[in-house]
């Protein structure tokens, strides 16, 4: 995050070395100003974004695996499942907190996830089949706080494969979460 | 004066450094989203059935002379039936009341819909392990117990709020009309204890 700014300003200031090369005192006073944005433009975008909790699905028990079974975790925490889908114990949403980003703006938000939820590595016989995720649940658009904080809750759908047969063990994955302003 | 537009213009240009670092700022991050597959069901046998302390005699002359004794499964007490003959053919007197075979179901699913199925069982299915010689007796696992539930070897009831549920087994036991371990009428069976074993199937 703090490279990726970086990254951004640096072109602006080699185009003021190339105007202000004779070192006039305006150059160097617009040197400053740019140095004081920099400095400015750095403190007021320290922004952080902390897990508060993973999107947890909770446990859940199949009755069968012969379709394509959906349970729906709305970021409200509500629950929509196909009744081959039992919930042995109830999810949570995904929780973020972000901090640090400027006050009262509105927040672009965008959530996508490479894979599907697949066995986790830790079980000694990994399973071949694997959940697809889709239907990311949250508010797309949504305002900081004057503190410039907000809490983001993510809910997701997770779908069987709909043949073969699942481990009784832990399956995860990872989301993008990509926050623009 | 052309120093005043020099000054104007750095800030000019101040502004739009400022600018452009002010749109389009995007953060990225990874979350982490995880399920449990919880599939299977345990359940533990918390009481084994059982027929008690019985006296018993065989009759392996006649066909179909035989005594039954049903243990019901919702533990309202033994009862002894004569199937055919006379008690001096074979009989079951029960010294010692027995009692149904009891099941919990525990961290499945809440509310949820289970089918218990038995089976096993038949001829011969209980006999005493320490005698290859002693008589054996006919069992059959029947009727389940689930609150309401009080017949037939299947049926599908919920689980309670928090994933449990209990029901009993109930049975037969039958006197043995034949084989070469058992005699004439009246045969009484050896002082032991018979065992054998049924399967209960839970699932959602």
């Amino acid at each position: 995050m703090y490279r990726s700014l970086v990254c951004k300003i640096k072109s602006p200031i080699a185009v003021y070395h190339f105007l202000f090369l004779r070192k006039s005192r305006i150059a160097r006073l617009s040197y400053s100003l740019i140095v004081l944005n920099l400095i400015f433009s750095l403190a007021v975008t320290a922004e952080t974004v902390i897990e508060q909790s993973p999107l947890d699905f909770g446990s859940i028990a199949l009755k069968d695996n012969n379709g394509a079974y959906q349970y729906r975790l709305r970021y409200t925490g509500q629950v929509i499942n196909d009744p081959e889908i039992f919930i042995v114990s109830p999810g949570t949403p995904g929780d973020y907190f972000l901090s640090g980003f400027p006050a009262s703006t509105l927040l672009t938000i965008s959530i996508t996830s490479p894979t599907g939820l697949v066995e986790s590595p830790a079980s000694p016989v990994p399973s071949n089949e694997a959940f697809t995720i889709s239907n990311f649940d949250y508010i797309p658009s949504v305002t900081t706080d004057v503190n410039g904080e907000l809490t983001v809750l993510v809910g997701a759908t997770i779908t069987t494969s709909g043949s073969g047969s699942y481990d009784d063990s832990l399956y995860v994955t990872t989301m993008n979460i990509n926050i623009s302003y | 004066m052309m120093m005043k537009n020099k000054m104007i213009r750095a800030f000019g240009l101040s502004i739009v450094a400022s600018a452009s670092i002010g749109i389009a700022n995007a953060v990225d991050i990874t979350g982490n989203a995880q399920v449990v597959v919880l599939s299977t069901i345990t359940a533990s046998e918390t009481a084994s059935l059982s027929f008690g302390t019985i006296a018993a005699f065989g009759d392996g002359a006649v066909a179909g002379n035989t005594s039954t004794l049903t243990m019901p499964a919702d533990g309202s007490g033994s009862s002894v039936a004569l199937d055919a003959g006379t008690v001096a053919d074979s009989n079951i007197v029960v010294i010692a009341e027995g009692n149904p075979g009891s099941f919990e179901v525990t961290g499945a699913a809440p509310n949820a819909v289970l089918t218990v199925a038995i089976s096993g069982g038949g001829v011969d299915a209980l006999t005493d392990p320490s005698s290859a010689t002693d008589h054996t007796f006919d069992f059959t696992p029947s009727g389940i117990y689930y609150t309401t539930n009080g017949s037939g070897n299947t049926f599908t009831s919920d689980t309670d709020a928090t994933g449990n549920m209990v029901f009993n087994v109930g049975g037969t036991l039958t006197t043995n009309d034949t084989g070469t371990t058992i005699a004439a009428a009246g045969d009484p069976y050896d002082d032991a204890t018979y065992t054998g074993t049924y399967t209960v199937s839970i699932s959602y």
